[in-house]
């Protein structure tokens, strides 16, 4: 079991800081570095040649379309993948299926799914989407239930509680058949992963809470008679010294505004996503005294998730330090890590110089590093 | 009159510490790092073009690779930005480089700048064949770019100097529009082959006293053969949000600096018959102390790098004041560099260009009207 890191497109622009807070505004605000086709294009070629596999491109209203996005970046990158976030509840799962199957054929199968259920009903209510939490859990069993029908090839029928198909097919088959990345950490949510993803999503709480998820669900899919893969998705702070790589994390964490982490918390408090709960409770809306004071597990930083919706951990320290808390995620079962860091440029230039060299050295890497 | 700014490729790779080497010395092991690859030069590139930039310089020598290919290659990967090819006229005939020139700008769309090199170290000249002594070199400068001027005007050319004889020579195409020429050379022979050719004299960092001296010198000499010229500086840069955290990543640059490495670089550049070097190595005195030589302006990139070896540091705001002084003094362009070139973009192009621009002394690139050439408009 080796390890495969993926990188993040920033689609809502990008900064020396948490940029993306969706909490002061659903739109764009005005970001340090706005998210153009040619700065992303920076960041995708850099993970490319960094040689990161893949690169996760969010989906919400604060940030751009993901799908259209990573298809403009195909022709200026020649490698990488595009791990596209898209819910399920916006669109009917014969267009997704389509969607992924063109995708496939135009890119030479560079595309990554990574479901999203959606987590905030103020949001959802955004495309249209006014059903409960379970509720939309259960339409996703069905949106990819549906979605495997049209891939398996001959015109498909589908009746359920939420979509109703007949001779469901696309223009030509997805091939390959991308993988279904999947975060949920409901028993609703790992209970529809246990049956239909390929990989589990969690965001980087710490490895002996992770280590309960993943074994949570090992068993949901050993009784669904399948097994998954598990991915984590961590902010990085590497740097060739902890002292250094700690002095960013307090530069960062001095640009934040009490009364935005205010704002962001009750924010986070009205949304129904178990996921976010968990992130929250992780510094429990204390500032602390100072960043290290939110290290809530050695070299594990909860100061993004202050401001930051989503994944709000970030892996702090030296190269070695990163390199070593990746190996205890690794030790309890997470073969996937989706990182990012601000500014995403720079930041994936230090963990794809600093950190991954230290885990080609240790032989965790896939293929031949 | 408002400022130009460049950036530069690290032909020879790139690194967090500094790339020393050139004029004579080998190259650090520094530079394998990141290496010169065309994906990450074309990174450097991409991203001095998204920050406004006008072009890059593009060194020449026997340490990095070729200017005009990399360059040219380059061109598909860039939209606007401009290349300032360094190349030396020892190495190709007048004619020869006249045509490049105009099938880069033709297959540019016109973003070639020229950047003359009389030379390097005899060592590296003979190399490359060349045995003239330095003051021949520069007579040689002075016939080539009297040939390439003429053969620019569309003229046809006979030309019969000490160094350089051509017959007929003629172009088929002259470069559209005709590249603008920088040129350097702080000796007495370079100052007055400068002031007769270069649309741009320039000068590594100096201090600004002894740049202003410098620009004077060469503005006499140009008034005396009827031109005005402009005048640029080369300079690295180390900007940061506050002064403390550009000071302590140049202290991170010296402390990895390995003392042997220093010694046998400052051997080496002291053999140097480039006046222009042996002014930056005086600045330096080879050693790691004092080397804040002038607010803002350090000269430890010189201890093991030759040539331009001095750098802007400190706060954002510090910088621009420093190059507003240069600018008082005459610089209008500056061309500027940071290890690595990729980060060191960004911290400049973020953090002092946005100052610059509310100084109303600099515009992004983008935001200047192209003017097209009375003959491109259909």
């Amino acid at each position: 079991m080796s390890i495969t890191l993926h990188w993040f497109l920033p689609t809502h622009g990008d900064g020396r800081s948490v940029v993306d807070r969706p909490h002061t505004s659903p739109v764009a605000a005005a970001v340090p570095r706005e998210p153009d086709i040619d700065y992303l294009a920076l960041v995708a070629q850099a993970a490319e040649r960094l040689r990161f596999t893949g690169m996760l491109t969010p989906t919400g209203t604060w940030c751009q379309d993901a799908w259209l996005t990573t298809a403009a970046l195909l022709a200026r990158t020649k490698t990488i993948k595009f791990l596209v976030a898209f819910r399920p509840g916006a669109l009917s799962p014969t267009l997704a299926a389509q969607m992924a199957a063109t995708y496939q054929r135009i890119s030479g199968g560079r595309l990554l799914l990574n479901i999203v259920t959606g987590g905030d009903p103020v949001e959802q209510a955004r495309f249209g989407d006014h059903l409960s939490h379970d509720q939309r859990y259960e339409r996703t069993d069905e949106f990819l239930a549906a979605l495997r029908l049209i891939w398996a090839g001959p015109p498909a029928d589908f009746a359920g509680q939420h979509y109703q198909l007949t001779g469901a097919t696309t223009f030509a088959p997805a091939d390959p058949v991308p993988p279904l990345y999947f975060g949920g950490s409901s028993p609703a949510g790992m209970r529809v992963a246990a049956k239909r993803a390929d990989v589990h999503l969690t965001w980087g709480e710490p490895p002996a809470a992770v280590a309960e998820k993943v074994t949570t669900l090992r068993k949901l899919a050993a009784d669904a008679g399948r097994e998954l893969r598990y991915g984590i998705r961590l902010h990085t702070i590497s740097r060739d010294t902890s002292e250094q790589a700690w002095a960013e994390a307090q530069r960062m964490y001095e640009s934040f505004d009490p009364a935005d982490i205010a704002s962001a918390q009750a924010t986070f408090a009205r949304q129904d996503s178990v996921g976010q709960r968990k992130m929250a409770e992780l510094h429990g809306g204390d500032l602390g005294t100072d960043a290290r004071s939110l290290e809530i597990h050695p070299n594990l930083w909860a100061g993004v998730g202050l401001v930051r919706g989503g994944a709000g951990t970030a892996l702090v320290g030296s190269h070695a330090e990163v390199a070593d808390l990746i190996e205890q995620y690794h030790d309890v079962g997470i073969e996937e890590f989706v990182l990012s860091g601000y500014p995403h440029l720079e930041e994936a230039y230090w963990f794809g110089e600093g950190v991954r060299p230290e885990l080609a050295r240790r032989g965790l890497l896939e293929g031949n590093t | 009159m408002t400022l130009t700014c460049h950036w530069f490729l690290p032909t020879y790779g790139d690194s967090r510490n500094i790339v020393g080497g050139g004029h004579g010395t080998s190259i650090t092991d520094a530079g394998s790092d990141r290496p010169a690859t065309l994906a990450y030069l074309g990174q450097i590139a991409q991203a001095a073009e998204q920050l406004g930039f006008v072009g890059v310089l593009t060194p020449t020598g026997a340490w990095c690779e070729d200017a005009w290919l990399t360059t040219a290659m380059l061109v598909e990967k860039t939209e606007r930005l401009k290349f300032l090819v360094a190349f030396r006229p020892g190495m190709i005939t007048p004619t020869l480089g006249a045509q490049m020139s105009a099938t880069f700008q033709r297959h540019s769309g016109g973003r070639l700048l020229l950047n003359v090199v009389t030379g390097g170290e005899d060592k590296e000249q003979r190399g490359y064949g060349d045995f003239l002594s330095k003051d021949e070199r520069y007579e040689r400068t002075d016939e080539f770019l009297t040939v390439v001027r003429g053969l620019w005007t569309g003229d046809t050319v006979d030309f019969t100097g000490r160094h350089l004889r051509v017959e007929g020579a003629t172009l088929s195409r002259v470069p559209d529009p005709l590249p603008a020429i920088y040129f350097g050379g702080s000796s007495a022979a370079g100052r007055a082959v400068g002031a007769k050719h270069a649309d741009v004299y320039l000068t590594w960092g100096e201090p600004p006293a002894q740049v202003a001296e410098k620009i004077e010198s060469v503005r006499r000499a140009a008034a005396e053969v009827g031109r005005t010229i402009r005048f640029g500086i080369r300079l690295h840069t180390i900007a940061r949000d506050t002064a403390d955290e550009a000071w302590a990543q140049a202290r991170r640059f010296l402390d990895a600096l390995d003392p042997a490495t220093v010694a046998a670089t400052q051997r080496g550049l002291r053999q140097s018959q480039s006046e222009g070097q042996q002014r930056m190595l005086a600045l330096n005195r080879g050693t790691t102390d004092d080397l804040e030589i002038y607010p803002n302006l350090w000269a430890g990139v010189g201890l093991v790098r030759g040539g331009a070896g001095t750098a802007l540091v400190g706060s954002h705001t510090e910088i621009a004041d420093l190059i507003e002084q240069y600018h008082d003094v005459g610089i209008e362009e500056f061309i500027l560099s940071g290890q690595p070139h990729l980060e060191e973009a960004y911290w400049f192009g973020e953090g002092v260009l946005p100052i610059l621009r509310r100084r109303g002394l600099w515009r992004h690139a983008a935001e200047t009207v192209p003017a097209l050439a009375p003959e491109l408009v259909p």
